[in-house]
C-alpha cells in the first residue's frame, strides 16, 4: 500500500472517529462540570461512611508542598488539580472530578 | 495540560477567593478556643473526678484532685529522682484505700477490701513504710477490724528465723502453662539473675533438670541434683516415673548429651544458689508438704520484700522478685475480674534490664492485662536514659497515667500536655527549656500528673504521716513487733519446720532406693481466706502439721 493511500485511509478513520471522541469529551466535560457544581457547596459526603468532608481547608499540595487556605482540589501555586482525596474519617478515597 | 484541565483550572481560579474565605472560617471553627491555664486545670479536675475516687494530691489553688478509681487502677508510670516522693505517693494512695475500707468495716463488717495489691520492693523502703502503717492501722482498730486487716495481708520475706515458702517448680493442674514453658521461665530468670555465667550446654541441662522437677513436683534440692547426675541407678529409678519422653530421653543418654564439666558446673551453681539457708528453706519444701501447711498462700494485699537487707545478696532478691512477677503474670488472665488489681513494681528499671524474657512478658502484660482489670504500676528513675527506646515507648503507650517527680529528660513526656496561658509571650523553645528546668527543680512531693486525655496537672502529693505519731508509740520497734507478731506468721513458716520437711523429703526420695510416686496435683487447692476455712481445713485433715 502506498503512503498516500495510508494517509488517506487514516484521515477517513479520524473523520469517522472524530464525532465519537467529541461526544465522549463532551460527556466528560458535563460530568466534570456537574462534579464541580456539587463541589462548589464547599463539602462532600463520603459515599462510604457518610462523613461530611470540607473541601475548603488549610490544604497542602501533594506536588509542590504549598500549604494554603483554599480548596483541597486545586493548588493556587502550581495549579495542580487533585481529582480525589481521602475521607477525613474512614480514609477511603472520594473521587470528585 | 489538556483542554479539560484548562477549563477546570479556570473554574477553580474563579472561585479561589471564596475558597480562601471558606477555608479560613472552617479552620477557625475547628481549632479549640484558647483557654487559660486555670481553665484547663479546672476542666481536667472535673473530668477526672468521680463519686468513687482516690486523692492524688492538691492543686496549686489548694483544691484536692481526686481521680476516679477505674482510672487510678489502670497501668501507670511513676518517675523521679531518688527521694523525690514516688514511694510516698504510692503509699498515700494505698493508705487512702485502706482507711476507706476500715471505715466501711465499722458499719458493714462484711465489706470486702475492693482491690488486690502485689507490691514487689527490691529496695525495702516501700515495704518498710507500708508494714509500719499496717501496724499503725492495726493498733488503732477494733478487734474485729484487726482480724480482717490481718487476713487481708500476705508477707513475702526471708529472715534468719522465718521464710515465706514457695513452690517455684509446681505447675497447678488447671494452669494453661505447659510444664516445659514454666521450666523455661524459671531457668531464664535464674540464669539472667545469676552473677555466674552459664554456657549453652549448662543452660540446657538446667532447663531439662527444671523440667524434670516440674514433671515430678520435686522441690529444688542440691543433694537430689548431685545424686541424680552422678548415680546411674538412682537416675534410672527417678526417670521411670517421668511421663515426659523428651526429659526421659535426655537423661537416659546423659553421658552422651552432657559433658562432665557441664554437669559439674551446673551443680556448682545450684549449690551456690542454695548455699543461703533462707533460699533453701523457702523453695525447698516439697509442694505436697506445702499444701498441708496452714499458711496463707493468697491474700488481697501481698507485700514482697526482695531487698538485700534480708541477709541475701541483691541478685538473689531480684531473682525471687522476678519469679514472683512471672507467677503473677501467668495467673493474671485467670483472676477474678470483679476486683481490680495493682501490681506495684518498685525499681522497675532494674527488673526490666535484668531479664529480657521477663521484660518482654511485662510489656505484653501492660498491653493485655487491662482486660482482666490488672494495672501495673512501674516506679523508677531516669527511665528516658536507662531503658531502650522501644521499651519506653511501649510503657508510655500502655500506661493510663504518668506521675513525674523531680526529673529532667522525662519532662518531654509531659510538655506536650501542659497548657500555657494565652498571654504567655515566650517562644516555644523558651517554654520547653523553662518547663524542663521547672521539672528538674521540683521540690519533694511535688509532681506533674498526666492522665491521658487531660492536661498535665501540677500537684503536691498527700502527706504520709509519721506512723509512730499516728499509733501513739515512742519508736518504730513497737510497730515492727506488731507486724512481726500479727501479720507475718500467717504467711511465713519457721525455718526449723521448713528444715524438717525438707529432711523428710530427702529421706524419702534422695536417700531411699525406691522413689515414691509423685503426689498428684490437687485439681484446685481451696485457699484459706478466713478462720472458717482454717477450721474446715483442720477438721478435714487429721495430719496437723502446724
Amino acid at each position: 500500500m502506498s503512503n498516500t493511500t495510508k494517509i488517506a485511509l487514516l484521515t477517513i478513520l479520524y473523520i469517522f472517529a472524530a464525532p465519537i471522541y467529541a461526544v465522549k469529551w463532551l460527556l466528560r466535560l458535563a460530568k466534570v462540570l456537574r462534579s464541580f457544581r456539587a463541589a462548589r457547596a464547599g463539602w462532600l459526603d463520603c459515599p462510604h461512611c457518610g462523613t461530611r468532608n470540607a473541601l475548603n481547608i488549610l490544604a497542602t499540595c501533594r506536588r509542590c508542598g504549598t500549604t494554603e487556605f483554599g480548596s483541597r482540589l486545586f493548588c493556587g501555586n502550581c495549579r495542580q488539580i487533585t481529582r480525589a482525596f481521602p475521607c477525613d474519617m474512614c480514609t477511603a478515597t472520594i473521587r470528585v472530578l | 495540560m489538556s483542554l479539560l484541565d484548562a477549563i477546570v483550572t479556570y473554574l477553580f481560579r474563579r472561585e479561589q477567593h471564596e475558597s480562601y474565605v471558606r477555608a479560613l472560617a472552617h479552620e477557625r471553627k475547628r481549632r479549640p478556643k484558647a483557654r487559660s491555664r486555670a481553665e484547663a486545670i479546672d476542666d481536667a479536675r472535673r473530668g477526672l473526678t468521680a463519686a468513687d475516687a482516690l486523692t492524688f494530691g492538691t492543686l496549686p489553688d489548694g483544691r484536692a484532685l481526686r481521680v476516679a478509681r477505674p482510672v487510678a487502677f489502670m497501668s501507670a508510670l511513676i518517675v523521679g529522682a531518688v527521694g523525690s516522693g514516688k514511694t510516698r505517693l504510692l503509699v498515700a494512695l494505698l493508705l487512702d484505700l485502706l482507711r476507706e475500707w476500715l471505715r466501711q468495716l465499722t458499719t458493714h463488717p462484711a465489706t470486702p477490701l475492693g482491690f488486690h495489691l502485689e507490691l514487689s520492693d527490691p529496695k525495702f523502703e516501700t515495704y518498710d513504710l507500708l508494714r509500719k502503717h499496717l501496724a499503725t492501722l492495726w493498733k488503732t482498730s477494733s478487734d474485729r477490724t484487726r482480724e480482717r486487716l490481718v487476713e487481708a495481708v500476705r508477707v513475702i520475706d526471708w529472715s534468719r528465723t522465718h521464710v515465706t515458702p514457695f513452690a517455684p517448680f509446681d505447675n497447678p493442674r488447671d494452669s494453661r502453662l505447659s510444664n516445659a514453658y514454666l521450666a523455661h521461665l524459671r531457668t531464664d530468670v535464674m540464669v539472667q539473675s545469676s552473677r555466674s555465667t552459664y554456657t549453652e550446654p549448662m543452660r540446657q541441662l538446667l532447663f531439662m533438670l527444671h523440667w524434670l522437677m516440674v514433671e515430678l513436683r520435686f522441690p529444688p534440692n542440691y543433694r537430689f541434683a548431685v545424686r541424680f547426675m552422678h548415680e546411674d541407678g538412682f537416675r534410672r529409678n527417678i526417670l521411670a516415673r517421668v511421663p515426659e519422653p523428651d526429659v526421659r530421653y535426655f537423661f537416659e543418654h546423659f553421658e552422651a548429651t552432657t559433658a562432665r564439666a557441664t554437669r559439674d558446673g551446673v551443680l556448682r551453681r545450684i549449690q551456690g544458689d542454695q548455699a543461703f539457708p533462707e533460699v533453701r528453706y523457702s523453695i525447698g519444701i516439697p509442694p505436697a508438704a506445702l499444701e498441708r501447711l496452714a499458711i496463707a498462700r493468697f491474700a488481697p494485699l501481698t507485700l514482697g520484700n526482695y531487698a538485700c537487707t534480708m541477709t541475701l545478696p541483691l541478685s538473689k532478691g531480684l531473682e525471687r522478685a522476678a519469679w514472683r512477677l512471672t507467677d503473677l503474670l501467668i495467673d493474671a488472665p485467670r483472676r477474678d475480674t470483679s476486683v481490680p488489681m495493682w501490681i506495684a513494681q518498685e525499681e522497675a528499671i532494674i527488673q526490666l534490664l535484668g531479664s529480657p524474657d521477663l521484660a518482654e512478658a511485662l510489656m505484653a502484660a501492660l498491653r493485655t492485662l487491662r482486660s482482666v482489670r490488672t494495672g501495673i504500676v512501674l516506679l523508677g528513675q531516669d527511665v528516658a536514659n536507662a531503658l531502650p527506646a522501644h521499651v519506653l515507648r511501649n510503657i508510655l503507650l500502655n500506661t493510663r497515667w504518668i506521675a513525674g517527680f523531680q526529673c529532667r529528660e522525662e519532662a518531654q513526656i509531659f510538655y506536650p500536655h501542659v497548657v500555657f496561658d494565652v498571654d504567655d509571650t515566650r517562644s516555644e523553645g523558651e517554654r520547653q527549656r523553662d518547663f524542663q528546668r521547672e521539672m528538674q527543680g521540683l521540690p519533694r512531693q511535688h509532681f506533674q500528673l498526666l492522665v491521658k486525655g487531660h492536661a498535665a496537672l501540677p500537684l503536691r502529693a498527700p502527706n504520709v504521716p509519721d506512723p509512730t505519731a499516728v499509733a501513739g508509740v515512742h519508736d518504730e520497734d513497737e510497730l515492727l513487733e506488731i507486724f512481726g507478731r500479727e501479720f507475718a506468721p500467717r504467711s511465713m513458716v519457721a525455718v526449723t519446720r521448713a528444715a524438717e520437711l525438707i529432711a523428710e523429703w530427702e529421706r524419702d526420695v534422695v536417700d531411699h532406693v525406691e522413689v515414691p510416686m509423685p503426689a498428684p496435683r490437687p485439681a484446685s487447692a481451696a485457699p484459706i481466706r478466713s478462720l472458717a476455712d482454717l477450721k474446715k481445713y483442720f477438721s478435714a485433715d487429721e495430719d496437723d502439721d502446724v
